[in-house]
C-alpha cells in the first residue's frame, strides 16, 4: 500500500463508496440502469462490457487488507490477500517500473540508479534505451511494442482511475479484463444476482476474464510470454538483438506456482467454499493445467506463426522473423568432443543445417490430448504428429521455410489443437455437473509415464526439457504430496542443471527502506539461466527421468 | 546443375542396390572389366539408374592417373635431384607429405560416414561418400558423373597431379621433349591442357575451385560446400591462399617474379582477390540457380549466430561509422570481403588505373552488401550487383599481379592493416583471422626487406603471436567459444 488511505471498513460500504464515486463521474453501473443494458444496445446484440483501466491501488484497498475479513471468511471466495502477494513477490509488477517519485534532476536519478540497480528503471532504463535506440523507436516508455507486454496498454481515450501505467507495470486488470463492469459488481460480494451468474456470463457480460478456465488462463499468460498478434504483442528477433532477453519457454501450472500464485486452487480453499464452487476432490486441478497449457501453448505458437507468415510486411511482425525459429538450433557452440557435443550425434530429420522451429510448445501435447480423451487419443496423437512433422519440414524445405507449404500445416494444427482444447474446456468446467470423466489419479500416472517415455525416446533440446520437468514435477508433486527422499533428490538436481526455480523473491526478502521488498531484478537472473542452457546435457536428464520412471507408484494405489 | 540437391538420389533405392554398386565398384578397379562392366550391371542392379553406356568415357580419357607422373626417373625420385630443371621428388614430396593425396581416404572414413548419415535421415539412401560424385569432385580429380565407374582406379590418387596440372593425355609425351621448354605457357595451356600454375592467379584459381567452391560450365560436375554439407558433418571452408601455401609441403622451387623476396606480401594480395572473385562467382551462380538453398548460409560468418546465448552488448553494437550494419541478421561475406576490400582501398601501386582509386570496388560492395543484409536477400538482383563489383576488382587483380612491394610499401601496409582505428571495425572472428592472415606474409617481407628494424619487427611478432593464441579454438571447439573482439584489438 502506497498511497491509499488504509482505514478499515467493510467491503459493501467500499462498493456503495465506488459506486457513489463513479456514478458522480456520469459512469454508470451495469445491471443496474434497468434490465442489464446500461448502453441501450440490447437491440444490437449482447452488451459490451465497457472498457476501463482501473490501477491496481483501486483493488488494493480490498485485495491487499485480508485482516479485514479474517472474520468473514466463509463469505469470502478468495482470501483477499491477492494484491499483497502481487505486490510484495510477483516479479509482474516490475514489468515496468519507474519510480513513484521520479527523479526530478539527473544526479537525483544516478543516484537511483546506483543505490538500486536498473530495477526501478526496467523500460526508462540504460538498456531498454539502447534497445530502443537500437530499433529506431523514440521511447520504450510509450512504445506500442513494448507497451502490451510491460504494462496494462490503454486504447484511445478510455477512463482510468488509480493507475500510473509506469508503477504497476503488469497489474491485475491487465490478466482479470480491464473492464468497469465487472470491477463495480463484483465489489457487492454477497450479491445473489452477482453470485448466480455463471464464470462465462461474468466474461460475456461483465468482462470479468475467466481465469477459472484453465485454457482462458493459459492463453492468458501465453499472450506475452509468446505472444499474440492480435493483441499487438510480438517479440521480434529484432528486439532480441537489440538486447531484449530471450524468451524462455513456459510451462504454466509451473510458471503459476513460481509467480508466485495470488490465487488457490479448490483443493485448498475453505471447505464451504469447496462446497460453492463444487468442488470434486478427485480432479486434479493442476495436472489439468499441465495438460491444458501443454496443447494451448501450441495453438498460440501456431498463431503467432501464421500471422506473422501471413502479414508479410518485414519489419515488426513481419517474415521471415528469426524470433519463430528455435534460437539454440542456430545459437549454440561448435562442439566436437564430450558430453556437451550431442548436437552431433543426435542426427536429424529434416534438411541439416536449416533453422529449425521450437520443439517446446509441441512437446506436451500428448499429454493434452491423453487427457482429453484416452479413447481418441492414439488416432491424435498420429494426426497431430503428422501435420507437426510437416509443418518442421516445411520450415526446413528450405533455409528460413516454405511459408505457404508451412501456413497449411499450420492451420491445420491450429484446427486440431482446438478440438483438444475443446474437450478440455468441457471436462474442466466449474461446476462440474456430471462431467463423462476428470483428470483424475490414474489419470495423472498414465500421463507421468508418457512424459518419462518421452524423454526415453528421443534426445530433448534444453527447452523442451525443461517442459517436461516442470510438468511432471507439478502431476507428481499432486498425485504424491509427499515425495519420498529419491525423487526429491532428483528434482533438486534437475533443478539445478534446469534452472527450474524461477525469478523470484521470498516473502521474507528484507525491505528495503521504501517497503518494498527486494525482488532481483530479473536481468540479473539472465546470465545464469543462459549459462545453464549452454551447459546443458540431454543424458543427464535421461538419467534422471530413469530414476523417476522407478520410482512412479503403481496404478494399484489408487485409492 | 546445383550440385546439393540430395533429394536427385532416389529414395527407393534400397540398401542393397547400394552394395551392388559397391561391388561393381570393385569389380570395375580391374581396367579391362572396365568396358564391359557397364552391360552387365544393368540386369545386377533394377532399380538403379541405368548404367553409363562405355562410349561416353571422353573427358576422362585425358586423364592418365598419378602414376604416370612417378617413375623415379620422372617426379618420383626418392630424393631431390641436384642439377635438373625441376625437382624430380614431386610425386614423392605428395604422396608421402602432402594431404590432398589422402583426400580420397577421407571420404572412407567415420566422419565421412556420418556425414552420410545425416544427409540420408532426409533425404533417404544416400550413396556412400566414396561413390558419391558431389564428395569426388573435390576428393579427386573431377570427372564427369558418367565416367565415374569407369575410371574408379583415379579415385585412389586423391587429389593428384591432374588435379591441379590438367589432364596430362596431350602433355604427357611433349612435356619431356627439349621443344617444351620453348613454348609459352599460355600455348601449353590452351592446346595442350598444363594448366599455367606458376602464374598466381590461375594458381589461387586452381585451389579456389575446391577450397571456395565452382560450378563448371564444362559438364564437370559443381564443386561445392554449402551449409547442408556442413550442418552434416563437413568441415567449413576458410580458405586463405597465402596461409595455405605457407603451410602445403611443396613440391616446387619458386622461379623468376615468384622468387623475389616479397613473394608472401604478392602471394597474400592476389590470393585475396583472386579467392574474393571466387566466392563472389559462385554466389552468382548460387543466386540463379532456383534451387540451390538461398540464403547459403556458408557464406555468411558462421560464429554471428553459432554461438551460446550470452548477454554481450558488443554483439549488439553496432559501429558508429556504419548505421547500416544490422546486428539481427548473419553477417555475409564476413571471411571473403574485409581484406580484399582493405586492399583494394589501402593499396595503390604505381602505375594505378586512374580510373580506380578504389572507389569503384566500394560502391560496388556496399550496395551487394546491403542486399546481403536482408534476412532473405532478393537473388534476382545479385547477379548483376556481382557483375558490377567483378568489373573493378578484376582491374585491380590484373594490377597487384604485375606489382612489387618495395621495403617503404610494406611498412605502409603493416602499420595501415595493424592500425588501432582498422581493428575498431573488427567485429568477428572471420575478420580478425584475415586480419592477422595479412600481417603475417607482410611481416615475413619486412623481416626479409628491412634488416635494420629488428626490434619492430620483434614487436611485431610477439603482437602476431598474441592474436595466434587468442584467435585458436578451444580444443573440443570449432567455434572461437568467449570470443570478444575487443580482446584481439590493439
Amino acid at each position: 500500500m502506497r498511497t491509499q488511505n488504509r482505514s478499515s471498513h467493510p467491503a459493501p460500504l467500499i462498493a456503495l463508496l465506488g459506486c457513489a464515486m463513479l456514478t458522480s463521474l456520469g459512469l454508470e453501473l451495469p445491471g443496474r440502469g434497468g434490465q442489464g443494458d446500461p448502453r441501450g444496445q440490447g437491440r444490437q446484440g449482447p452488451p459490451q462490457p465497457r472498457s476501463y483501466v482501473f490501477g491496481a491501488q483501486f483493488c488494493a484497498d480490498c485485495h491487499g487488507n485480508p485482516e479485514r475479513y479474517r472474520d468473514r471468511q466463509d463469505e469470502m471466495i478468495c482470501v483477499m490477500d491477492e494484491y499483497k502477494t502481487w505486490h510484495e513477490n510477483d516479479g509482474h509488477e516490475y514489468a515496468f517500473y519507474w519510480p513513484m517519485n521520479a527523479p526530478s534532476t539527473e544526479e537525483q536519478a544516478n543516484d537511483r540508479r546506483q543505490q538500486n540497480g536498473e530495477r526501478f528503471l526496467l523500460l526508462a532504463g540504460q538498456r531498454a534505451k539502447q534497445i530502443a535506440n537500437r530499433l529506431g523507436v523514440v521511447d520504450a516508455v510509450k512504445s506500442q511494442a513494448c507497451i502490451p507486454c510491460h504494462a496494462v496498454p490503454v486504447a484511445g481515450n478510455i477512463p482510468t482511475q488509480y493507475f500510473v501505467q509506469r508503477t504497476e507495470g503488469v497489474s491485475c486488470v491487465a490478466c482479470h479484463g480491464a473492464a468497469q463492469d465487472w470491477v463495480l459488481r463484483h465489489q457487492a460480494v454477497n450479491d445473489p444476482e452477482w453470485r448466480v451468474l455463471t464464470r462465462e456470463q461474468k466474461e460475456q457480460r461483465y468482462g470479468m476474464v475467466d481465469l477459472w478456465n484453465p485454457v482462458t488462463r493459459a492463453t492468458k499468460c501465453l499472450s506475452c510470454h509468446v505472444g499474440n498478434a492480435d493483441e499487438q504483442k510480438v517479440i521480434t528477433h529484432a528486439m532480441y538483438a537489440a538486447g531484449h532477453p530471450p524468451l524462455p519457454s513456459i510451462e504454466v501450472a509451473a510458471f503459476s506456482d513460481e509467480q508466485p500464485r495470488h490465487w488457490k486452487y479448490q483443493k485448498e480453499k475453505l471447505p464451504r467454499i469447496q462446497v460453492l464452487l463444487g468442488f470434486n476432490p478427485n480432479r486434479l486441478e493442476q495436472t489439468e493445467l499441465v495438460a491444458v497449457s501443454g496443447i494451448v501453448t501450441l495453438r498460440e505458437s501456431m498463431r503467432m506463426f501464421a500471422a506473422q507468415a501471413r502479414s508479410g510486411a518485414p519489419a515488426g511482425g513481419g517474415w521471415p522473423d528469426f524470433a519463430r525459429f528455435d534460437c539454440s538450433s542456430c545459437h549454440h557452440e561448435l562442439i566436437t568432443a564430450g558430453p556437451l557435443a550431442w548436437r552431433r550425434t543426435r542426427g536429424s530429420s529434416g534438411a541439416p543445417g536449416r533453422p529449425t522451429v521450437p520443439n517446446w510448445p509441441s512437446v506436451l501435447v500428448r499429454i493434452g490430448i491423453e487427457a482429453a480423451d484416452p479413447k481418441l487419443a492414439l488416432q491424435r496423437t498420429q494426426q497431430l504428429e503428422d501435420d507437426l512433422q510437416e509443418f518442421q519440414l516445411a520450415m526446413r524445405a528450405k533455409p528460413f521455410g516454405d511459408c505457404r507449404r508451412a501456413l497449411r500445416a499450420a492451420d491445420r494444427i491450429i484446427d486440431q489443437s482446438q478440438a483438444i482444447i475443446r474437450d478440455l474446456t468441457d471436462m474442466t468446467r466449474v461446476p462440474p455437473g456430471t462431467p463423462a470423466r476428470i483428470v483424475d489419479r490414474s489419470v495423472a500416472l498414465g500421463l507421468l509415464h508418457t512424459l518419462c517415455a518421452i524423454v526415453s525416446g528421443e534426445t530433448l533440446d534444453y527447452d523442451s526439457a525443461r517442459q517436461i520437468t516442470w510438468a511432471f514435477r507439478t502431476i507428481y508433486r499432486e498425485v504424491v504430496p509427499q515425495a519420498p527422499r529419491a525423487v526429491q533428490d532428483t528434482f533438486e538436481a534437475l533443478d539445478s542443471e534446469l534452472s527450474l526455480t524461477l525469478h523470484r523473491s521470498p516473502s521474507h526478502a528484507p525491505k528495503q527502506p521504501n517497503g518494498i521488498a527486494q525482488k532481483p531484478p530479473i536481468i540479473e537472473t539472465l546470465a545464469g539461466r543462459l549459462r545453464s542452457i549452454a551447459a546443458y546435457d540431454p543424458e543427464s536428464l535421461q538419467r534422471h527421468f530413469a530414476n523417476l520412471k522407478q520410482s512412479l507408484p503403481g496404478k494399484r494405489l489408487v485409492p | 546443375m546445383c550440385p546439393i540437391l540430395y533429394d536427385k538420389f532416389s529414395p527407393i533405392e534400397s540398401s542393397h542396390t547400394i552394395t551392388t554398386r559397391i561391388r561393381r565398384n570393385q569389380r570395375s578397379i580391374i581396367p579391362l572389366l572396365v568396358l564391359i562392366l557397364p552391360g552387365c550391371g544393368q540386369n545386377q542392379a533394377q532399380t538403379a539408374k541405368p548404367c553409363p553406356p562405355a562410349a561416353t568415357v571422353s573427358f576422362a580419357s585425358s586423364l592418365t592417373g598419378s602414376g604416370s607422373c612417378s617413375a623415379v626417373a620422372c617426379h618420383g625420385s626418392i630424393a631431390r635431384v641436384a642439377r635438373s630443371n625441376v625437382r624430380r621428388n614431386e610425386h614423392t614430396t605428395w604422396i608421402t607429405q602432402d594431404p590432398h593425396s589422402s583426400a580420397y581416404q577421407t571420404l572412407l572414413g567415420d566422419r565421412s560416414e556420418r556425414i552420410v548419415l545425416n544427409l540420408s535421415a532426409w533425404a533417404g539412401p544416400v550413396l556412400p561418400a566414396e561413390r558419391d560424385e558431389r564428395c569426388l569432385a573435390c576428393h579427386t580429380t573431377p570427372r564427369p558423373e558418367a565416367e565415374l565407374e569407369v575410371t574408379a582406379t583415379l579415385n585412389q590418387d586423391g587429389v593428384g597431379c591432374e588435379s591441379c596440372h590438367g589432364g596430362a593425355a596431350k602433355w604427357l609425351g611433349p612435356h619431356t621433349t627439349e621443344r617444351w621448354k620453348g613454348l609459352d605457357s599460355k600455348i601449353k595451356e590452351r592446346e595442350y591442357g598444363l594448366r599455367a600454375t606458376k602464374e598466381l592467379a590461375q594458381r589461387v584459381k586452381v585451389c579456389t575451385g575446391c577450397h571456395v567452391g565452382r560450378r563448371s560450365p564444362d559438364g564437370l560436375p559443381p564443386q561445392e560446400v554449402n551449409h547442408d554439407l556442413i550442418a552434416a558433418g563437413h568441415p567449413r571452408l576458410n580458405f586463405e591462399f597465402a596461409a595455405y601455401q605457407e603451410n602445403l609441403p611443396v613440391h616446387w622451387d619458386e622461379k623468376e617474379r615468384n622468387a623475389a623476396a616479397d613473394f608472401p606480401a604478392l602471394a597474400w594480395a592476389v590470393g585475396q582477390l583472386a579467392t574474393t572473385k571466387a566466392a563472389l562467382e559462385l554466389l552468382r551462380r548460387r543466386a540463379a540457380c532456383g534451387t540451390s538453398p538461398w540464403p547459403e548460409f556458408s557464406e555468411f560468418s558462421c560464429f554471428s549466430c553459432h554461438h551460446e546465448l550470452a548477454d554481450e552488448e558488443w554483439r549488439r553494437k553496432r559501429p558508429a561509422d556504419d548505421p547500416k550494419v544490422r546486428s539481427d541478421v548473419p553477417r555475409w561475406g564476413s571471411w571473403h570481403v574485409p581484406m580484399a576490400r582493405a586492399l583494394a582501398l589501402a593499396d595503390k601501386p604505381a602505375g594505378l588505373d586512374p580510373r580506380d582509386d578504389g572507389k569503384p570496388f566500394e560502391v560496388a560492395i556496399e550496395k551487394l552488401l546491403a542486399e546481403m543484409t536482408k534476412p532473405i536477400p532478393d537473388r534476382k538482383e545479385i547477379p548483376c550487383q556481382v557483375n558490377a563489383l567483378l568489373e573493378p576488382l578484376d582491374r585491380r587483380l590484373r594490377e597487384v599481379s604485375s606489382r612489387s612491394f618495395s621495403l617503404a610499401e610494406v611498412e605502409r601496409l603493416i602499420t595501415m592493416f595493424d592500425d588501432p582505428k582498422a581493428w575498431e571495425g573488427v567485429d568477428c572472428w572471420d575478420h580478425a583471422t584475415q586480419r592477422y592472415l595479412a600481417l603475417v606474409p607482410f611481416y615475413q617481407v619486412w623481416c626479409r626487406l628491412g634488416a635494420d628494424r629488428v626490434a619492430d619487427q620483434r614487436k611485431l611478432k610477439q603482437r602476431l603471436d598474441e592474436l595466434l593464441r587468442r584467435l585458436t579454438f578451444d580444443e573440443g571447439f570449432e567455434s572461437p567459444q568467449g570470443f570478444d573482439p575487443a580482446r584481439v584489438r590493439k
